[in-house]
């Protein structure tokens, strides 16, 4: 159960095309210290690897995250502004142009983007980008801080997303070794 | 253009290697035609004696493919991999070039100085 753990934590932070790799080296370097240093020994070499290989594959993963579809994420970033702006005039029309509103607007952007599949990340930092760069060109008062209120709301969406596919994970994987 | 710039030029177009980079693109020529993730991984850490994690290792070995230093095939897992795929690195002619280049480097800075040796 431990060992499928470490299986589960690899699955969840290195990108899929190295993850089965590193598993199937992990069983057979396993096989091969059970027969020199027991089962206990060769659980807890394996288990401390893994543990200090996450922090590499997670690094990994997300250089990953920036730098592939960076074009597919700029049009999906560009075509959201544009959808937020447009549509300022319906919310207030609708009574929902208030702060509260707008947080969960965004978070809601958040969950969308952040579904795309190698391209979450970069899509939310451009949206970023070309959101600084609209409310600069229309004069909108206290920019930073609506920088960093969209970004914490799109960030937590996108942490959120992240826990759910570990923990979707976990579970898969002590379900099918029951 | 003046040498300066083009010296700053032609430095700057070198790609860039850096010191486990180097390790490890030496363990991939090592190992020629069995460059696998665990065995490269055991090559550094039973011929440096460093205490590398193969997380670490699959990472740079994935920055140099990226950069087409090498170049990677997936190889069917066996029972003891649980079926589980394998992949196998070999070096490409820019890799050997770079690596090449980096010893050449080395060897010229080391030369007429003095080191400790291992006894």
């Amino acid at each position: 159960m431990a060992m499928d753990i470490e299986t589960a934590l690899v699955r969840a932070i290195a990108p899929s095309d190295l993850a089965d790799a590193i598993v199937g080296d992990l069983h057979e370097r396993r096989a091969a210290l059970v027969q020199t240093h027991g089962e206990a020994k060769a659980w807890a070499i394996c288990r401390s690897d893994i543990l200090r290989s996450l922090l590499p594959l997670l690094a990994c993963s997300a250089s990953r995250a920036l730098a592939d579809n960076w074009a597919f994420a700029l049009a999906s970033a560009a075509v959201t502004c544009a959808l937020c702006f447009a549509t300022i005039p319906l919310w207030d029309l609708l009574g929902m142009g208030g702060i509260g509103y707008h947080i969960l607007r965004l978070a809601i952007i958040g969950l969308v983007l952040g579904s795309i599949p190698r391209a979450s990340t970069m899509s939310c930092l451009f949206l970023l980008l070309l959101i600084g760069v609209a409310d600069w060109a229309i004069g909108a008062h206290e920019t930073y801080f609506l920088l960093v209120q969209d970004g914490t709301a799109m960030a937590s969406m996108l942490i959120a997303l992240r826990l759910v596919k570990m923990i979707r994970t976990l579970l898969l994987i002590s379900r099918s070794s029951w | 253009m003046s040498i300066v710039a083009w010296n700053a030029l032609a430095i700057m177009s070198r790609p860039y290697l850096g010191d486990f980079e180097h390790l490890v693109l030496l363990a991939v020529m090592r190992l020629a035609d069995a460059g696998y993730g665990l065995a490269i991984w055991d090559e550094i850490v039973q011929r440096t004696a460093r205490d590398v994690s193969t997380g670490a290792v699959y990472t740079t070995l994935d920055r140099l493919e990226r950069k087409g230093f090498v170049r990677s095939t997936v190889e069917q897992g066996t029972l003891a991999r649980d079926n589980r795929i394998r992949r196998r690195y070999e070096i490409t002619p820019a890799g050997r070039g770079t690596v090449s280049a980096a010893q050449r480097d080395i060897r010229a800075m080391s030369r007429g100085l003095k080191f400790q040796e291992d006894h």
